[in-house]
């Protein structure tokens, strides 16, 4: 449904999106992280055909959005992080303008209105201006101007930021209903447990890269993150690292060990007796939980320390061949 | 009635409230009414006058303050993505936004011209011809004024609310300049050797530039709606610039002084659209990009219309170099002084201070310390050009001065130094693209 190659996005001194490539499958919500700065809203902004890249290509729906940027428009629903709604305006008068603008036949309108306004539970508020709502209510205002055409494809930036939990927990079953009526949603936010509700997958920004583009909770092939904690962990390290079938041991954030282990209960039972009959005082040995939160902590530390292995090697480098010389 | 424009009808659920409807005819209707007691007990050609005058000011100011925050009052708020995304036609936007937001002033403006057919002691068709003039002017004012708003978005600089009162200060002082030639009297004029009475050129004259103003709206909306337009529109502006100017020259002097014209026009042109245009980094690297790659098709979409004026200077200025005669009516090509003979020197060494200025204002522009570089520029340049040249006359240091200005005497000499002038600004432009370039490690220019 969207299928982006090697986006380039530059603001004056800064390239904002460098080299993103990914696809998104209909029918699927798509979880947008990364911390501020990293080029979250210039992505959607760009996919909403809103600002032109330096270089790249979007296809939206099998639509070139360079192309033709106004029919991709038709497709596509938008709710920026700051959005503005008609303040003078009643709800009905603002979903009416916004059905009209989206091309809906008169004669439909009414009921294309109605149907919004139900979808967000605005339909007892039809009368009301939009400057009389609470900002709960506003923000439901603001996706159901962005969903009043029926896009395909939902845009969103930060669409929970300000509510309340249930209001929250409102948007997150409304999310779900949306995609199983086939939209496919990208959603951005700095919530991660949030976006866990209602996620499939995950797209990991940082500094205008993509790092990870990941399903939410998703096993790699048939590996198991573990997580071990020891009484002293001197040694265990190197210990851990030379043992048959385990990888990138590291220390989590949390100060456990973690590495990853073939996902299986055998050898993981094997590995878990060596460490003891090598004298390591276990006092847990156990998966490690991967919800979205910690996926994206792995991948951020992941990628911070194949930087540092880069600039390690890249500082070795001309030293050997200084004394090799 | 069933209004399919969605625009319009946001405006009219906006401006046209039961209160407001009800609040104009009041106000006017007590204000007339005080005008008929004060007449003793009737109107009389003054009042029809005054009548045309309120509608003028409720249409020029009030309408193209209006048409402005059509635009600007969306950027501000936050909506203008949205109706950036609708599948809204550029012209449908455009006119929802300008008959739209305007509606009360017309509102108001009827109620102004009725009065004016009542009360009026004109014959039935100059009468209709003075509407007509004040209509005219009305949207064009608020054309204008949507045009500078557009244009000033695309710049993506922060918005206040001053900026409105500027562009309606300009677009109303513009549109007036047409009912203020016009009210000079029953004068006539030529236009390409034909008389024409003064109102009724001013009427032509007024309903080609409305023309020209909206088509200008609509290419800024097709912009804003990443529609890509076509650089024959431009160039096509351009052209009819220049005709509508030598049109006023009597028909023995066109051949003479449509080179002096296309010059100026040009120039003009360039300085208008260069301080108008965004020329940040980016815009300026995609179109790099498209010029190495000799993309001519992408060119057209991405070529600035200053950098389009500037390539009309040169075949202008050779023209000119080629037929161009010492002629009286060389003293309204602004060169910046009545010029009874223009050298060729002149000509290269005035084209050759507009390609310094561009490369200076696109330095400016490149620094990443300046907050306002057009501003700034347009502050130098004015200095530059009036201030110092100024202070060195008096001081009678006429040959430092040709650094400045490009002088009528300069010869060979204000050439070279004006080469030197355009290759020093050109290498101190070229250096500040390179810092950037190798800053952000863009791919700029590749």
């Amino acid at each position: 449904m969207i299928k982006v190659r090697d986006l380039c996005f530059d603001y004056p001194g800064t390239r904002a999106l460098d080299d993103v490539s990914f696809d998104i499958k209909a029918g699927n919500i798509v979880a947008l992280v990364g911390p501020n700065g990293a080029g979250k809203t210039t992505l959607l902004r760009t996919l909403a055909a809103l600002d032109q890249p330096v270089s790249g290509q979007i296809l939206l729906d099998g639509k070139d959005i360079s192309e033709n940027p106004r029919e991709v428009h038709q497709k596509l629903g938008y709710l920026s992080d700051f959005f503005g709604l008609y303040e003078e305006l009643t709800v009905a008068q603002c979903l009416r303008f916004h059905a009209g603008s989206h091309g809906i036949n008169s004669e439909d309108i009414a009921a294309t209105v109605e149907r919004a306004a139900r979808r967000l539970g605005l339909d007892d508020r039809l009368h009301q201006k939009a400057k009389e709502l609470s900002r709960g209510l506003r923000q439901r205002l603001a996706i159901a101007q962005a969903i009043v055409h029926e896009p395909k494809i939902l845009l969103l930036d930060e669409p929970a930021s300000g509510l309340d939990p249930e209001a929250r927990h409102a948007l997150a079953t409304l999310f779900c209903q949306l995609r199983d009526q086939g939209m496919t949603l990208l959603v951005s936010s700095h919530i991660l447990t949030e976006l866990e509700e209602y996620c499939s997958h995950m797209l990991m920004l940082r500094h205008g890269k993509l790092i990870a583009e990941d399903g939410v909770g998703q096993a790699e092939n048939d590996r198991c993150d573990m997580q071990l904690t020891v009484v002293d962990d001197d040694g265990v390290m190197a210990l851990l690292s030379a043992c048959d079938g385990v990888l990138d041991v590291r220390y989590s954030d949390d100060q456990c060990i973690c590495f990853s282990a073939p996902d299986d209960a055998l050898k993981q039972h094997l590995l878990l007796k060596e460490l003891i009959d090598q004298g390591v005082a276990v006092v847990s040995f156990k998966p490690r939980q991967t919800d979205m939160h910690r996926q994206y902590l792995d991948k951020v530390q992941q990628q911070e320390r194949d930087v540092q292995t880069k600039d390690v090697e890249q500082n070795i480098g001309p030293d050997h061949k200084g004394q090799e010389a | 009635m069933m209004i399919r424009n969605p625009e319009l009808l946001r405006n009219i659920w906006l401006e046209m409230t039961p209160h407001r409807l009800m609040s104009m005819p009041l106000l006017l209707g007590a204000y007339f009414f005080l005008l008929f007691v004060m007449g003793d007990y009737q109107f009389n050609h003054a009042d029809a006058m005054q009548a045309l005058s309120i509608s003028a000011l409720l249409t020029l100011v009030w309408g193209a303050h209006m048409t402005a925050e059509s635009v600007l009052s969306e950027v501000r708020d936050n909506t203008w993505d949205a109706q950036r995304m609708s599948a809204m036609p550029a012209w449908r936007l455009v006119w929802g936004k300008l008959l739209g937001s305007s509606l009360f002033s017309w509102y108001g403006a009827s109620i102004c011209f009725l009065l004016f057919i009542a009360v009026n002691d004109f014959d039935a068709m100059h009468a209709v011809k003075m509407m007509l003039l004040y209509l005219m002017a009305g949207l064009l004012a608020q054309a204008t004024s949507m045009l500078l708003a557009l244009l000033y978005i695309r710049k993506k600089i922060s918005l206040q609310r001053s900026h409105t009162l500027f562009f309606t200060l300009i677009s109303a002082f513009t549109a007036w300049q047409f009912i203020a030639v016009s009210g000079k009297g029953a004068g006539t004029l030529n236009w390409f050797g034909y008389t024409f009475f003064t109102l009724e050129f001013t009427l032509i004259s007024l309903m080609a530039w409305l023309i020209w103003t909206w088509v200008g709206c609509h290419q800024l909306m097709r912009s804003e709606l990443q529609t890509p337009n076509k650089i024959w529109m431009w160039f096509a502006f351009v052209l009819w610039c220049i005709i509508y100017l030598t049109g006023f020259v009597p028909l023995s002097e066109v051949v003479a002084v449509l080179p002096y014209i296309a010059l100026s026009v040009s120039m003009l042109m360039t300085y208008s659209m260069l301080f108008s245009e965004s020329k940040d980094p980016v815009a300026m690297g995609n179109l790099l990009r498209v010029l190495m790659k000799k993309d001519w098709s992408q060119l057209q979409l991405v070529m600035p219309c200053w950098l389009m004026s500037m390539l009309l200077m040169v075949p202008a200025g050779l023209v000119l170099v080629l037929l161009g005669k010492p002629s009286a009516y060389v003293s309204i090509a602004p060169l910046g002084q009545a010029l009874d003979y223009v050298s060729p020197m002149l000509v290269w060494t005035a084209i050759l201070f507009v390609f310094r200025d561009i490369c200076f204002v696109l330095w400016l522009n490149l620094s990443s310390q300046l907050k306002r570089p057009d501003l700034a520029a347009m502050l130098y340049l004015t200095i530059s050009y009036t201030l110092l040249p100024l202070i060195l006359s008096a001081l009678n240091m006429d040959v430092v001065r040709m650094v400045l200005l490009p002088g009528k005497d300069a010869g060979a000499v204000g050439l070279v130094i004006a080469v030197a002038e355009v290759l020093l600004f050109f290498w101190l432009m070229r250096s500040r693209w390179q810092k950037h370039y190798a800053r952000n490690g863009a791919e700029y220019g590749k």
